[in-house]
């Protein structure tokens, strides 16, 4: 019997870093007794206000950790695929498994046809990127993992407008901030470590308005909630748009100064007007028209540039070519998005959108928070596209307390591409990379070349991805080998020739976490031994290397692996944290400028130093200018009328995607899945409350009980998401969605997966 | 004035994480099934909240109850060992579990539903105000953990106490006031 006394008795405490994808990034303190975890606290920060922790993660401590489904040995399946018959084997024969396996690809098909996946399972920098430098290593495709989130549609339009794909307002220093126009981020949920922060601005007198098709925790807590139709956040933003500059409150000079919507544009071809269309000699300077001498010059010739003008040139072969400027084309389409049209789409007022602009506007500094389900659409490029437009047009970017954010924070900064290149290829070795929301289609057709073997690790892959149902039935026959690094057996797992268990947060020892939306690096440190046979990613590669006898350069001590990752960072913020607290106390400042403000130097890394809101590179696709791009499949236009409903899955207070719904502490506070229906939607299906139903579309379905809520509007379904298949009595909601295509976004970047882009429909079962 | 240590508990601030709900279970062994500390939402569920009125005008809030300390506690009257009595120098109910013989009446005066019975033991549990942290920085493990710094605990008889300030610049109410327990957890208005 456990004592009833509280936990007093403990060997040790040690201070670590609890790092799923939730971006919290909590430092906690493990307390330790006979190599068990007892229990687990916040750990201290340089700063105070920054300790954090969550039910999810000292759930994860009592109970992840030694769970029934945890893997304890190397095995290798002992039957057919999927059958559940495994052998225990050692390390040296798995990796001889493995080893035959690869060289066998490689000999027939070259070596990128072994391929790697990671998905967002731990933040810790070696655990993560080990797995590309492995990729690198031998030669092998890497699937980047950007857009099978479903979060890169946002990073994407961040990446086109400023040149940067993140950037935040520092919402720990927010106090000053008036007003924040939040879009879907739901912050009490999914990032309740820093909704203390907003707690504290809004006692200091900010108001928050918030946009979301359902009544979130985030939503409860404001003084304002509008309830926007799902995927219609484009169309809000564009009537933003219209009322701020009819009601004349949008900062001219600013957008003359730091915005490319004065340079002049081309009427027939959308291309942006340079010097050189005018004069042979001339240069690339987009061309501008200049206020003083009233005639077209060079931007760079000029300080005053109109905002609109117009008129025509004669080219080279005499023709003569209208232009105009980028803000008058762009204010033809933004002129035909009013507030009633937008209303009739949104479900909505217009007078709600009305005053909105002119609280936006007036209450300064005024900031808009974009959250990734808004993005979550085909086309979520543009919903982020049309909120930095709004926000620029205010003269918003770059100021304290104001500008237009979404995560920021050192994970941010490794994944946005600041990452450690020289590390990540040992010996200098590169491989290949290919999309990760391409891979199903890859695997299938063998284009651009065959994929013949796929290890994947820190991955929900059977219920967080689209693809399982097809992986299972088409994609695994094509793959000689699949191996699966976890440390439970996940529903994929179960399909693997070979699983490898890896350590949990609280047996791995020295690894880099830095913060997730914070400033700062914390340092990860051994709280228990590893279980079973566990061991970390990297050593697991390491293993591997050393089995082929090519282990040269794996070599490095963890904790000097750490110390040499941040000193030869490319991103002088992480060579200059102060290395000796960070091995000391295990966190260390992120040494930026605080109240972080992005790009408050007003310089932006584009093509044309401005702010980039008329996209000449997108003209082909229609998308020169920004426009409301519908989603791919719109109930309320009637392109499925026999699917008219939405399903959110949304992220919330009791699990990181599929990590925690498996646990007993979890499942007290969180029993089931429940669908969230409306009267209205259910009364007309004859769904009554805590029916059993099925949801359903073209590519698949689920059964679920069904409770009829108020918080969601008619059209509109809601679920938690994270759950496995095991929850299900049939299918699982990641069945009913697939990836469509977007020309757009693949030219920037990869496709994002628009993963509540699906119509539905939903019946008793 | 001897010390009345109490919750304050700023329902403008909880967001129902039930990240508390956890760590007190965590800090005192308590058993699948049972809590010393629950959150409930506004229609006084645990699990399966859902908002109050009709769209759009919902509203949802979250109240963290445990054991209320209360000054004149029923379930001290109503047991008849002595296992549970008001501690003189900070006003926390204590509960002494080898006194307890398993009545269960403790439960059935508690006007809270703060008392569960632990099966396995065969007596009466609930919240110390993790009195054993006393001597630490005196914060109740739930208090430590909130993410939201929404749950306060402190001596409401000092003037000068964080408590007290929150108590006299904040609109606060208890909870069954009416059956005169004098609860010692304190709501700040949602």
């Amino acid at each position: 019997m456990e004592s009833r006394a509280p936990i007093q008795d403990f060997d040790r405490i040690v201070r670590t870093v609890c790092s799923p994808n939730c971006l919290g990034t909590c430092g906690v303190n493990a307390f330790v007794k006979d190599d068990k975890i007892v229990k687990l606290e916040p750990a201290s920060f340089p700063e105070e206000g920054f300790e954090r922790i969550c039910l999810k993660g000292i759930a994860m401590a009592m109970e992840r950790v030694h769970h029934d489904d945890r893997l304890r040995y190397p095995m290798i399946r002992a039957g057919e695929r999927g059958q559940g018959a495994w052998r225990r084997v050692s390390w040296d024969e798995a990796y001889a498994f493995i080893a035959d396996n690869l060289r066998r690809v490689s000999e027939r098909y070259g070596t990128r046809s072994n391929a790697w996946y990671n998905g967002s399972g731990n933040y810790a920098w070696r655990s993560r990127m080990s797995v590309k430098r492995m990729a690198n290593q031998m030669g092998g495709t890497h699937f980047t993992s950007g857009g099978l989130t479903s979060d890169l549609a946002g990073h994407l339009a961040f990446m086109a407008a400023f040149g940067a794909s993140s950037g935040a307002n520092d919402l720990a220093e927010a106090k000053g901030m008036r007003y924040m126009l939040n879009i879907g981020k739901n912050i009490a949920d999914t990032g309740h470590s820093e909704m203390h922060f907003l707690f504290d601005a809004m006692e200091a007198g900010c108001k928050l308005v918030v946009v979301d098709p359902r009544f979130s925790k985030t939503a409860a807590k404001a003084d304002e909630w509008v309830p926007v139709q799902p995927g219609t956040d484009t169309v809000l933003a564009m009537a933003l748009i219209n009322c701020v500059i009819t009601a004349g409150l949008v900062d001219v000079p600013y957008i003359c100064r730091y915005t490319n919507l004065p340079f002049l544009v081309r009427c027939d071809t959308g291309a942006v007007l340079r010097e050189r269309d005018f004069s042979l000699a001339g240069s690339a300077s987009p061309m501008v028209w200049d206020e003083a001498n009233d005639k077209p010059v060079p931007v760079t010739d000029t300080d005053m540039p109109r905002l609109s003008a117009s008129g025509s040139y004669d080219c080279q072969t005499g023709e003569a070519i209208a232009f105009r400027t980028a803000y008058d084309l762009s204010w033809e389409n933004w002129q035909r998005c009013t507030p009633e049209y937008a209303a009739s789409i949104c479900g909505i007022t217009a007078e709600q959108i009305r005053h909105i602009a002119h609280e936006y506007t007036t209450m300064k500094p005024a900031s808009i928070w974009l959250g990734l389900g808004p993005q979550r659409y085909n086309n979520g490029h543009n919903m982020f596209r049309a909120f930095i437009t709004l926000g620029a047009l205010c003269g918003n970017i770059g100021k304290t307390n104001s500008g237009v954010s979404f995560v920021d924070g050192g994970v941010t900064r490794i994944l946005g591409g600041g990452a450690n290149h020289e590390w990540l290829r040992p010996g200098g070795k590169v491989g290949h990379s290919l999309s990760g929301t391409a891979m199903m289609d890859i695997i299938l057709s063998g284009e651009p070349y065959p994929i013949k073997s796929l290890w994947i690790t820190a991955s929900g892959f059977a219920v967080q991805t689209p693809y399982f149902k097809r992986f299972r039935q088409e994609a695994l026959a094509k793959l000689d080998l699949f191996v699966v690094t976890d440390n439970v057996m996940t529903e994929a797992a179960e399909y693997a020739d070979v699983v490898l268990p890896c350590v949990s947060y609280y047996e791995d020892d020295w690894d880099i976490v830095p913060g997730g939306e914070i400033w700062f690096v914390q340092i990860r440190r051994r709280a228990i031994s590893p279980v079973g046979d566990s061991r970390n990613d990297y050593d697991i590669f390491k293993g591997l290397c050393e089995h082929l006898g090519d282990a040269e350069h794996w070599q490095l001590d963890p904790k000097e692996d750490c110390r040499q990752i941040l000193a030869r960072h490319p991103l002088a913020m992480f060579r200059e944290v102060d290395w000796d607290m960070l091995a000391r106390d295990g966190v260390a400042r992120i040494p930026i400028k605080r109240p972080h403000v992005p790009f408050e130097d007003l310089n932006f890394n584009t093509p044309s130093g401005r702010i980039e809101l008329y996209q000449e590179q997108f003209a082909s696709q229609g998308e020169a200018l920004l426009v409301n791009k519908e989603a791919a499949e719109l109930p309320w236009r009637g392109t499925r009328a026999d699917l008219p409903m939405r399903l959110i899955t949304y992220k919330h207070a009791h699990s990181v995607h599929s990590i925690h719904t498996i646990l007993p502490s979890v499942r007290e506070m969180l029993p089931e899945p429940r669908l969230e229906i409306s009267q209205a939607d259910a009364d007309a299906r004859g769904i009554a409350d805590l029916d059993e139903v099925l949801v359903y579309n073209d590519r698949g379905q689920f059964r679920v009980r069904a409770t009829i809520s108020q918080s969601v509007t008619p059209g509109v379904l809601a679920m938690t998401e994270g759950w496995w298949r095991r929850h299900f009595t049939d299918g699982h909601p990641s069945d009913l969605s697939y990836i469509p295509h977007n020309e757009v976004q693949a030219r920037i970047g990869e496709v994002n997966w628009a993963a509540w882009d699906f119509g539905c429909n939903v019946r008793k079962a | 004035m001897s010390a009345q240590m109490g919750f304050v508990i700023d329902l403008k601030r909880c967001i129902g994480c039930d990240t508390c709900v956890i760590a007190c279970k965590v800090e005192h062994n308590v058993t699948t099934g049972r809590f010393r500390l629950k959150v409930l939402d506004s229609h006084g569920e645990q699990v399966f909240e859902k908002p109050v009125g009709n769209f759009p005008n919902l509203s949802q809030y979250w109240v963290p109850t445990m054991c209320h300390h209360c000054v004149e506690a029923p379930c001290a009257s109503a047991c008849p060992t002595n296992t549970l009595w008001r501690r003189d120098d900070d006003g926390i109910v204590m509960l002494d579990v080898d006194k307890c013989i398993g009545c269960q009446r403790c439960a059935e005066a508690c006007p809270y539903d703060a008392i569960s019975f632990d099966e396995v033991d065969g007596s009466a549990d609930k919240c110390s105000a993790c009195a054993h942290r006393i001597a630490g920085d005196g914060r109740p493990a739930c208090a430590v953990v909130c993410p939201t710094r929404a749950i306060h605990f402190g001596d409401v008889n000092d003037p000068e106490s964080k408590v007290s300030k929150l108590l006299a610049s904040r609109v606060h109410q208890v909870l069954a006031e009416g059956k005169g327990a004098k609860p010692q957890i304190y709501y700040l208005e949602p």
